[in-house]
């Protein structure tokens, strides 16, 4: 029996400024006029300016590490509390792949995927680059992450969430990404890899040239890992518009699949 | 007409579903034409669905393909471009896919191509090597 979920999302994100102005002068990217709201008088914004602002998808022919249901071939160097959950984890993908009738994987549930997860599904994502901040708008499922570039820490004061939190800042021309604070609810990947609440992840964002972008991914968990998981994925910038994707459809679209397992 | 071959290499070589893997609930190890009328044209997420009066069967066909994102992305090369009107109830249609495990009349779709020849996806010669 198949448990259904009804979770109703409410996304929340204001209208940021877009003056995403950063003049010629290599010192001027650091400080950009913020126009709307009472954010503070100076926000750090790209050093190329809005270079990342697009449509982007998953590029599997650039020879990225991750394929389309882990961030490895190799099963990672999971600690025994993590091989334990691991065997009781019933994913759709992989060497251990059951029908959607039998998992247990929590996206069938609409649980969001988590991060890194949500790369990959195969669904495309819009970088939109503001003074500030990075917004993150997944395909799949309408998935939002906001990247905080303002300078600002981790939170502290919300606990654990799905996506986490993020902050993020330049290395020369790389976006580094760090993000914590997830709850435990999710898997790393499509076959059934598990974290908790101790699990951060790294990205790594650079243009390899105007259309293609490669993001490196360390996950770091000292329960689940002996070791950092770490593998990179490629996109291509598309002149797609980001279309609606929602989990819920999932849900309805299992009575089809159902009447194929009840036929009689 | 129904007609059904066995095409071992055909594993893998044109996947359409990418929301999971055929799990066992289709026998990707074999491929089967059906062609019928449309009775009903769902252009949705997370697979579009197409489903058939099959000519001498009196029997309803359903099949699924991938995402409709996906397919109103996807340009193929003199081809129509998919859409919500790409296929209309009443018009003769042949549905080419793994059927399912059980022998139900459910199909993890391959190929879709209209009574005049037009391919619409898929390969240009269905799979069964007689169509």
């Amino acid at each position: 029996m198949r448990k259904i979920l009804f979770i109703f999302s409410i996304f929340l994100f204001g209208c940021g400024a877009n003056n995403n102005s950063s003049g010629d002068d290599n010192e001027n990217y650091l400080r950009a006029p913020y126009e709307m709201g009472e954010a503070s008088e100076s926000i750090v914004v790209s050093p190329h300016g809005d270079e990342l602002t697009g449509v982007w998808y998953r590029d599997s022919s650039a020879g990225a590490v991750a394929h389309n249901s882990s961030w490895t071939r190799e099963i990672p160097n999971m600690t025994e509390w993590a091989r334990v959950q691991f065997e009781d984890n019933h994913p759709t993908f992989g060497a251990r792949s059951v029908s959607v009738a039998h998992t247990n994987d929590p996206v069938y549930e609409c649980f969001p995927p988590g991060t890194p997860r949500i790369y990959l599904h195969p669904f495309p994502f819009e970088i939109i680059q503001l003074p500030g901040r990075i917004l993150m708008i997944y395909e799949y499922d309408g998935i939002i992450r906001n990247i905080y570039t303002d300078g600002r820490e981790h939170r502290d004061d919300i606990g654990l969430t799905w996506m986490g939190d993020s902050i993020g800042y330049w290395e020369d021309n790389v976006l580094v990404v760090e993000t914590a604070n997830m709850n435990d609810s999710t898997w790393i990947d499509r076959e059934g890899v598990p974290h908790s609440d101790q699990m951060t992840v790294i990205e790594r964002f650079e243009l390899r040239d105007d259309n293609s972008l490669w993001i490196d991914i360390e996950i770091n968990d000292p329960v689940a890992l002996n070791e950092p998981w770490i593998s990179s994925t490629a996109y291509s910038r598309t002149d797609w518009t980001i279309e609606e994707f929602k989990c819920m459809d999932n849900a309805s679209f299992l009575e089809w699949e159902d009447q194929i397992l009840e036929y009689d | 007409m129904k007609r059904v071959a066995f095409v071992l290499a055909l594993f893998g070589f044109f996947t359409l579903n990418a929301h999971h893997g055929a799990g066992g609930v289709f026998d990707t190890t074999t491929v089967v034409d059906v062609t019928g009328t449309v009775t009903d044209f769902q252009f949705r997420n997370p697979h579009v669905l197409i489903f058939i009066e099959a000519e001498d069967q009196s029997l309803e066909w359903s099949g699924e393909l991938t995402s409709r994102n996906r397919l109103a992305r996807q340009v193929q090369e003199n081809r129509p471009q998919w859409t919500n009107t790409i296929l209309e109830p009443g018009e003769t249609i042949t549905l080419t896919g793994n059927p399912a495990s059980n022998g139900s009349p459910f199909l993890r779709l391959l190929r879709v191509a209209k009574e005049d020849g037009t391919v619409l996806i898929g390969p240009d010669n269905s799979p069964t090597g007689d169509y």
